[in-house]
């Protein structure tokens, strides 16, 4: 016969102290358990409603921003870098600007790691020509199209082709009034170049322009390596402002100044991106709420987890007590018989961990359907397949596992006491 | 078989020194069947105990089967219990919620017996109580129970066995049955030690031991 099967016959001899004793763990259990399922239920709801809010507020921004995209794409570009010696006033007066700087800026500026506040950079070479084939004063703008933005999170889909080499880009105004089509030959500065394409009516000195090839441009007019002007778009960010931009720049490119076009319909539009922008924060700083009040739940969870935890310790400690004392004679007659002492230690820790073993696996089965109860009680549950979702396998794990260990744990002096105990002593009150 | 050597034991109460055995000696070969008589107190358990590796002397020797259990560790002491000695107790001290059978067994969890199994049914079948093998305690009779006590007490085959007054609480018919067990194991060459206020009892005896306070 072996220890097991003596320590199952007196459970099932000794009903009452056994069944008061998983009735404890029982409690503390159950008790662990609904209280992680409910919590569960409830970040599952919460979440759910959060990212719905979130996905929708996500989408709304994305749709705002498409828009304020296509606005000022139609607007072209709102910022203007320029030389530091240009001045303004001549700028406005002339359209275009009369000093230079150095091509390079723009890939430097697009290089640096610290720009944020503009992107779509195109640097471009502007100067007023007079087109002798055809006797007319236009607008040379020679470009290469956007320098791309070194950090390549902040890459935007270029606004501005570069154009070709060997062909030209004509404005509404000057086509319309020179007879001028698309894939027609012309000279210009005595250069052939094939009419690439003829824009539509802009309203703006853009419709009495010709685009080039930026190297090209500067060739004709004499300005190697030179351009005067880096056109650029300020980005959607709240705190892209013109301060903010002129900060940036005067750190990334020293020597160099800068203009901002504010258009109403662009304002407008920033102003509801930052609106969506602040209800997408709004939702995260919900969300971080939301954790911050989970935490405080599970603060509060783990402190009535303590106390029913401690009182079933003090619970199953007093009832091996009680156990041991009841069987006094019985392990006096077990040691006078041979049994260790050790033995007599392990037939009552066993008996303490098969406690904590039925009272660990009937108190999950209860928690789990207290929790999903209370759960689908209060709403947190909507569908039967979320049931599964609530069990978290690491606490029923966690709480399968130490539950003999700490039944075992406070079982430990009583059953030191019962194997520490003299049989003579015993034997001798017979 | 036992050779108890001038042990003496002093209990102490309320402070005060009370010598129960005084330069005890006794020794029973195996065969012999061995009774103790004496008024209470006069240490009849106390040399019982000693005998059985279960209360250490103050002073004197204890061999049993040649070794002194009292030499041995506390773990090395309680398995040579478990293999030399059987104990027969007054009130029986069958496991209440052991069956006949297990409680046979119960000294097969302290050693392991090959043969236990078998052996057990010998015992129970030789005691005449087969027919309440699956019987808790509680439902046997007070003769039964103590032929269940004395088949627990045999199937480590011990070669002493300390019986503590095996008949004292049964009726005469029973009281004779369980002593001619106890007999019977002192002829098969069993060393047997028992103490007993029955005069009838120790009248079954090789030899009676009288014992007076000290």
């Amino acid at each position: 016969m072996g220890i097991w099967r003596l320590v199952r016959k007196e459970m099932g001899y000794r009903k009452l102290n056994f069944v008061l004793a998983v009735f404890g763990v029982l409690v503390a259990t159950a008790g662990l358990v609904a209280q992680v399922t409910w919590l569960r239920a409830y970040d599952m709801r919460t979440e759910s409603f959060l990212t719905r809010d979130m996905d929708q507020a996500v989408k709304r921004l994305k749709a705002i921003e498409k828009k304020y995209r296509q606005t000022t794409n139609q607007y072209g570009f709102n910022v203007r870098v320029l030389p530091e010696r240009q001045s303004i006033e001549d700028y406005y007066k002339s359209g275009y600007a009369s000093e230079t700087m150095d091509q390079n800026y723009a890939r430097k500026l697009a290089d640096s790691e610290f720009l944020t506040t503009i992107r779509h950079l195109t640097p471009i070479l502007r100067k007023e020509i007079f087109w002798s084939e055809y006797k007319q004063s236009a607008t040379l703008i020679g470009t290469h199209g956007e320098v791309p933005l070194k950090e390549r999170s902040r890459r935007k889909k270029p606004i501005k082709q570069s154009v070709p080499d060997g062909q030209i880009e004509v404005g509404y105004h000057l086509w319309s009034k020179l007879g001028l089509k698309a894939e027609q030959e012309v000279t210009l500065f005595g250069r052939q170049f094939i009419i690439g394409k003829c824009h539509t009516e802009r309203g703006s000195q853009d419709d009495f322009s010709i685009w080039m090839d930026l190297k090209v441009a500067q060739e004709l007019t004499g300005m190697a390596g030179k351009i005067n002007e880096i056109q650029a778009v300020d980005c959607t960010c709240a705190e892209a402002n013109p301060t903010k931009i002129r900060q940036e720049l005067a750190n990334i490119l020293p020597g160099t100044q800068i203009t901002v076009k504010v258009d109403p319909a662009v304002t407008r539009v920033a102003i509801r991106v930052t609106a969506a922008q602040g209800s997408v924060d709004d939702l995260k700083a919900r969300h971080a709420s939301r954790v911050q009040l989970t935490q405080d739940r599970e603060i509060l969870m783990l402190a009535t987890a303590a106390l029913l935890i401690v009182g079933a310790a003090v619970w199953i400690a007093l009832l091996a007590f009680g156990n041991v004392r009841q069987r006094t004679m019985e392990i006096g007659v077990l040691r006078a018989i041979g049994l260790s002492g050790a033995k007599i230690l392990l037939l009552f820790l066993a008996r303490s961990i098969i406690i904590g073993l039925v009272g660990a696996v009937a108190g999950v089965l209860l928690g789990g359907a207290m929790g999903v109860g209370v759960a689908a009680m209060w709403g947190e549950l909507t569908e039967a397949s979320q049931m599964w979702g609530l069990f978290s396998p690491l606490t029923i794990g966690l709480v399968v596992i130490c539950s003999p260990v700490l039944s075992a744990f406070v079982s430990w002096p009583p059953a030191m006491l019962a194997a520490r105990q003299d049989p003579a002593i015993v034997l001798a009150r017979e | 078989m036992l050779d108890i050597r001038q042990i003496s034991k002093t209990y102490t109460s309320n402070g005060k020194n009370v010598p129960v055995l005084s330069d005890m000696s006794l020794r029973i070969e195996p065969g012999q069947f061995v009774a103790v008589q004496g008024q209470s107190g006069c240490g009849k358990s106390t040399l019982l105990l000693a005998a059985g590796g279960l209360l250490r002397p103050d002073s004197g020797q204890v061999i049993v089967a040649g070794d002194d259990p009292y030499k041995l560790s506390s773990e090395a002491r309680a398995d040579f219990r478990a293999t030399h000695i059987g104990f027969v107790f007054q009130q029986f001290h069958l496991i209440p919620y052991l069956d006949v059978l297990d409680n046979v067994l119960a000294p097969s969890m302290a050693h392991n017996f090959p043969d236990a199994r078998s052996h057990a049914l010998e015992l129970i079948e030789h005691f005449g109580i087969t027919d309440r093998i699956g019987h808790l305690p509680g439902e046997l009779s007070t003769g039964e129970r103590q032929r269940t006590a004395l088949a627990r007490a045999l199937l480590n085959r011990p070669k002493l066995l300390l019986a503590d007054e095996p008949t004292g609480n049964l009726d005469t018919d029973s009281g004779a049955i369980v002593l001619d067990y106890i007999r019977e194991f002192a002829t098969d060459g069993g060393a047997v030690l028992m103490v007993t206020h029955d005069a009838g009892a120790a009248g079954q005896a090789d030899r009676v031991i009288e014992l007076a306070k000290t």
